[in-house]
Formats: structure tokens, C-alpha cells, sequence
């Protein structure tokens, strides 16, 4: 009996060890209702210009800072390998500079200081996506070319994009980056990064223009067209501080020229924050959208200066997109009738 | 006869009920995950038996036992996310669904958009993907607006998505495919065993991405996803994982998709990959394969932004939630 009841507990303790218990949880709200909310708050913007909350970082910029891919050399390994490039994409003539490090996969100040000090030898093979190999890279730590510090642990290569390699005017190659590194003590790591080969078929040439419309705030942006197709012009309206303010987006078919481009920044978005100007055009980039990938263009930072106005020139009233509110709606239909 | 009269009142009203709820619950959506051949394209019994591992069923759970109407896209997940075999495929189903057509298995939803009918998607993996592209590039303004099929249709007339083990940002296991580091990883019983057009595609490069590709997603997605482990390929992958996505990805954060995350810190509604419109839920203890079939009834936790509260407060992230529930259950319950 005794060893029954013995049993039965450690039993009982195994399980729970297994199964952690669950506190008592509920959900917030029905799923239907969260989303109602917030498509009744995104229903106050149109979809091609929108607000950037206070405190977060222009969205062009973010998106178009490059990134560091990581993997480990083997199963359970404590280090890791990080590669990462200088940019997302690149033109022919262009140089693009490589980075590798090994780093310690779980940050351990001492540890990182003495990995990152082992001698490697760092390889790369650029592939494109049908398989072609456009070069095969060596890497080094000598504080030469791309690389900043000799000895940092910073290991870096720079490589310059062949014409002959270029997509047609208008497109882009998605360029892998396959590396291949031996650390000191015999270990191995592999891993792969990329970039964009892109040949934008239209640039920005410099000349813009602002009008205010219907109370919101049209930039007009030449650009030279050489290839006919679809073209995405996106910019950021920052304040003088470089504190974004607003985004907002356009697409046009466009045709070989010299072209105007048109973006509006609803207005409603500059009244609630009270950014009478003067304003900046913090980033924009064009982008050729002739089929994906996109051919992506250079973003251009601090561009144009858009005059102080006075905050009643810009709209109070909310867009009312009626594609939210109609969601919105059934939601909260769906809601309630349950 | 008053006996009577009342006993067909009550029927009536009963009836007029289960209706109602019929009539209020969604139609749910499902968009499955990468594959490595065309099988759920060209057959919709794989599509359908994506969502089942032997009686289990992700779908009749999800359905309330099939209270709720449903439809079961197959796609060529063989394709990149945004082929035409691929998001084009997918927002034809949608479209189809939404007016009251029939899956390949004569399943259809209960009610059309015009009937006032609501549709949840409910995606899985590279489904996920899938739907960032198609829901980032539904307006005029977007740079592949409707790019090879009706994006903006299905923004328009769906509710919300729901992913699971979304691949957001990618997996770093189509990094180290890709990048031969597959002998340093086991992935031989995962969908990413060569570096294929789709892998290459999910890949966390950032030319690949499909943030750099769309926009904001027109509608809600709403994040779950599993942090067990397949043993040898988490091993791999940075912070927790389904042994095939990072929690970076599933859980679409902005920054790089190799950042170590877990339950306590993954990153909350305000830092992912886009400035609106991705939403946490919550993360199970089930790998890639549980989170899409009701295999494993299991652990659920509360992660940071998420949908639980203890007490009338969000649950601190990390707190057990429920100590079995599968994902399949788990949406069931959010209508």
C-alpha cells in the first residue's frame, strides 16, 4: 500500500515535472475583435501613405540595412559563423564588399574576445540562381581594401561587378554567397549569404518639387526612364531632427524619358503630429518593378526641403478606407453573434 | 397541441441558433507549407493530408469538428513564394473560396463574401511566405500589385491570417542547404534537403526576402509557432525553433533573421519585419511537422505582445498557458 501510494506520487511529481501546470489563462479578446480595432485605427490612412509611430526608425532605411546571416559549424557547436555584406544591392562597376567573422554563437565577452582572435581561412563562391559561378573569393583580416582593422577578426573581401554578368535594364540576379571557413583548431563552418545584382531601368536625376493638394503634401520626382515598365517610387517625410514622420508609396507604368513621378503624403498624418515644417525628405528610393526581383535603386537620403506650412493646411479629416471598415464591421458581426 | 406548438417553437429557435453560430463562425483558409514535388498541386488528397498525421487532424480541430466550413488550397510548393504556381495559385483559391466554389475535395465555405460571409486564412510555413507577398502587394501603390493573380481581391475579402511556424524571414536551414553545410545539420527528414527554387527563396539573404518585396500586409497576420526541437538540425538554428524555422522568422522580427530568440524575449509587436499589421499570439511546444498536423497535444507558452492574459493582465512571457493544446485546437478556440 504504502509503496503504491509512494508510487503513485513520484508518478504524479514526473508528471508534472513533464507537464508544467498551466496558470489559469484566458484569451485578451476574440481574434476577431483585435483585428476589428485595428483596421478601424489603419482605416484613418490611405494604404499608400501612412504614419511612422513615434520612436521607430525610417522604414526605407531599416529594409534596405543589410542584415548578418549566422550558422553554426555542427551540431551542438559553440561558435558560429556571421556573414554579411555592405549593402543589399549593387550595379555593375560597383564594388561589394564581403564580411565573415566566427563569433560565439552564445556571447560570452571573454570567450568572443578569444575566438575571435583565431586565424581563418575564409572562401566564398558567388552563384547566381541558375547554378553559374560568377567568382571564387578569398577573404582576409589585413586592414587592407574592404577590410577596416587588420586583425579585428573581421575577415572581408571586395568585389566588383562585372558588366558582362548584368541583368537587362529594368531587372536583377539574386546573387548567393556560398563561404567556406577553417578555423585554427581544425574546425569547419560553412554558410551563405547574398546580394542583389540589380539593373535599375529608371533613377531619380536630383529635381524635386513639393505642391500642397487636398490638404496633403504632393512631391514631384523627375527620373529618367530607360526601360518602359512599372516603376515604385517610396520615400520617408522626416522632420529637420531626422525623426520620421510619415511614409508613403506610388507605382506608375512609365515609358522611355525624362518623367515626373507624383507621391501624396496624406496630410492627416503631418496635422496629428503637429510637423507644420519646415520638413525633410528623408529617403526615397525608386525602384524598377518590371518583375521579381525587383531591381532595386539607391536610396536617396536628405533629398528635398519641404517649406513650413501652416498646420490647417494639412487635413484633419481621417481617409475612411471603406475595404477596413467593411472588415472591420463583419468581425465585429462575427463577434457578437457568437 | 400547446405541448406541441412549443416543441416546434423551441426546434425552431434552436435550429435558428445553431445557424446563427454556423452563419457567425469564419470559414477557415488553409495554405500549406513548401514542398519538394508538385503532389499537393496536382492532387488535392496530399493537400489535404498535409494537415493529418494518422487520425489526428489538424483541420477537424481547427473546425471545431468540422462545425466551421473550410477550404484546402493546394498550391505548387515547389515554386517560389511568389510564382504564379505559388502566391498567383493561392489568391485564385482564396477568390475561389470567397465565392462560394468548392476545394478540390467539394468542400466549400458556408456563406460567399457577398453573402457577407468571413474568411480566415490559416497558413503554415513557406504559406506564410506566401501570404506576406500576396498581402503586401495588394494595392495600386504596391510594387507588385496583383503580380500574378487577384492580391487585392483577397486582401479585401479576408479577415486575418493566422501562421503557424511561419517562414517570415526565412530559415537558416535553407542557409546551410544552400550553403553545403547540410552535413553539419540533419535535415535529411525536412522539406529543405536541396537547394531547389523555393529554398532558395527562403533563404535569410536579404535579396530574398519577401519583406524587401511588399509591403505592410493589407490584413492582420497573427503568429504562433513551436519551439521543439528536431534533434540535430535546432541544433543549428539560432535560439528557439520547430527544428526547421528560427524564432526570428516565425515570429517575422525586424533585424536580422539569424537573431537568438526564445520565449521570454522574441521580439513584440512594435519590432517586426514590417511597421504594421504582424501580431503575436503564442508558442507551443510542438516542431514544424506538429504545428500543421495535431500530432503532439502539448505545452503552450506566453511570449511577449501575445494573446493571454493571467489575472486580467498579459501573461508574463514564459508563463504555461495551457499544458495541452495543439495548434489545431488552439485556433479553434480563437473564434
Amino acid at each position: 500500500m504504502h509503496s503504491t501510494i509512494h508510487r503513485s506520487l513520484s508518478i504524479a511529481a514526473l508528471a508534472a515535472i513533464i507537464a508544467p501546470l498551466a496558470q489559469a489563462a484566458e484569451l485578451q479578446r476574440p481574434l476577431a475583435l483585435d483585428a476589428a480595432a485595428s483596421y478601424r485605427e489603419a482605416a484613418r490612412y490611405p494604404e499608400w501613405s501612412r504614419p511612422v509611430r513615434e520612436g521607430m526608425p525610417d522604414p526605407i532605411v531599416a529594409q534596405r540595412t543589410p542584415t548578418r546571416q549566422v550558422l553554426r559549424g555542427r551540431q551542438h557547436s559553440e561558435r558560429q559563423l556571421a556573414v554579411w555584406a555592405s549593402g543589399i544591392a549593387f550595379e555593375a562597376g560597383q564594388n561589394v564588399d564581403l564580411y565573415a567573422s566566427l563569433e560565439d554563437a552564445a556571447p560570452r565577452s571573454l570567450r568572443e574576445a578569444l575566438t575571435r582572435g583565431q586565424a581563418l581561412t575564409i572562401t566564398a563562391t558567388l552563384v547566381d540562381e541558375a547554378g553559374r559561378t560568377l567568382a571564387e573569393l578569398d577573404y582576409a583580416d589585413d586592414g587592407r581594401g574592404a577590410d577596416v582593422l587588420r586583425g579585428d577578426g573581421v575577415y572581408s573581401v571586395r568585389y566588383r561587378l562585372a558588366p558582362e554578368h548584368a541583368p537587362a535594364p529594368g531587372h536583377a540576379k539574386s546573387i548567393m554567397v556560398k563561404l567556406r571557413a577553417l578555423a585554427a583548431d581544425g574546425e569547419s563552418f560553412a554558410g551563405s549569404g547574398g546580394f542583389q545584382y540589380s539593373s535599375p531601368g529608371a533613377r531619380l536625376t536630383g529635381v524635386f518639387d513639393n505642391a500642397l493638394r487636398d490638404g496633403s503634401l504632393v512631391l514631384r520626382a523627375q527620373a529618367e526612364v530607360l526601360a518602359a515598365g512599372r516603376y515604385h517610387l517610396a520615400a520617408t517625410l522626416s522632420d529637420l531632427a531626422g525623426r520620421p514622420i510619415a511614409e508613403a508609396q506610388s507605382a506608375h507604368d512609365l515609358k522611355p524619358g525624362v518623367q515626373e513621378i507624383e507621391l501624396t503624403f496624406y496630410g492627416l498624418a503631418l496635422h496629428e503630429r503637429g510637423a507644420a515644417g519646415p520638413l525633410r525628405v528623408g529617403s526615397i528610393t525608386l525602384t524598377s518593378a518590371l518583375g521579381v526581383p525587383n531591381a532595386l535603386g539607391p536610396v536617396l537620403s536628405n533629398v528635398a526641403l519641404i517649406p513650413a506650412r501652416p498646420l490647417s493646411a494639412y487635413t484633419d479629416r481621417a481617409f475612411g478606407r471603406p475595404d477596413l471598415l467593411e472588415a472591420a464591421r463583419r468581425l465585429e458581426v462575427d463577434a457578437l453573434q457568437r | 397541441m400547446l405541448h406541441t406548438c412549443l416543441g416546434r417553437a423551441t426546434a425552431a429557435v434552436a435550429l435558428l441558433l445553431v445557424s446563427v453560430s454556423a452563419q457567425a463562425a469564419p470559414c477557415l483558409i488553409f495554405v500549406h507549407g513548401k514542398q519538394t514535388d508538385t503532389g499537393t498541386y496536382t492532387n488535392w488528397s496530399t493537400a489535404r493530408n498535409y494537415w493529418k498525421s494518422g487520425t489526428r487532424d489538424f483541420i477537424k480541430e481547427a473546425t471545431k469538428n468540422f462545425a466551421s466550413s473550410y477550404y484546402v488550397i493546394g498550391y505548387n510548393g515547389s515554386r517560389p513564394y511568389w510564382d504564379a504556381q505559388a502566391a498567383g495559385e493561392v489568391a485564385n483559391e482564396i477568390v475561389n473560396a470567397t465565392n462560394g466554389g468548392a476545394d478540390g475535395g467539394g468542400n466549400r465555405c458556408a456563406q460567399t463574401y457577398a453573402q457577407g460571409g468571413t474568411f480566415w486564412v490559416v497558413a503554415h510555413s513557406m504559406g506564410g511566405t506566401v501570404m506576406d507577398f500576396i498581402l503586401g502587394n495588394n494595392d495600386s501603390s504596391d510594387p507588385n500589385y496583383n503580380y500574378n493573380g487577384p492580391y487585392s481581391t483577397v486582401a479585401s475579402r479576408i479577415g486575418l491570417a493566422v501562421t503557424t511556424g511561419g517562414a517570415h524571414r526565412g530559415s537558416q536551414g535553407a542557409d546551410a542547404v544552400c550553403g553545403d553545410s547540410n552535413w553539419a545539420c540533419n535535415w535529411a527528414g525536412s522539406w529543405i534537403q536541396d537547394c531547389d527554387d523555393p529554398t532558395w527563396w527562403l533563404r535569410s539573404a536579404d535579396d530574398v526576402q519577401v519583406r524587401t518585396y511588399s509591403n505592410a500586409p493589407a490584413k492582420n497576420v497573427y503568429l504562433t509557432g513551436g519551439y521543439e526541437a528536431i534533434f540535430g538540425a535546432s541544433a543549428c538554428l539560432s535560439g528557439e525553433d520547430d527544428g526547421v524555422v528560427q524564432y526570428a522568422s516565425i515570429f517575422a522580427c525586424s533585424g536580422s533573421a539569424g537573431t537568438s530568440y526564445d520565449n521570454s524575449n522574441v521580439c513584440g509587436n512594435s519590432s517586426k519585419q514590417e511597421g504594421s499589421g504582424f501580431r503575436n499570439l503564442d508558442a507551443s511546444h510542438e516542431n514544424h511537422d506538429d504545428e500543421r498536423n495535431d500530432a503532439d497535444r502539448d505545452v503552450r507558452k506566453a511570449i511577449p505582445g501575445g494573446i493571454w492574459t493571467c489575472s486580467g493582465s498579459p501573461c508574463a512571457p514564459g508563463t504555461t498557458v495551457q499544458s495541452s493544446m495543439s495548434t489545431g485546437q488552439f485556433i479553434g478556440i480563437l473564434y
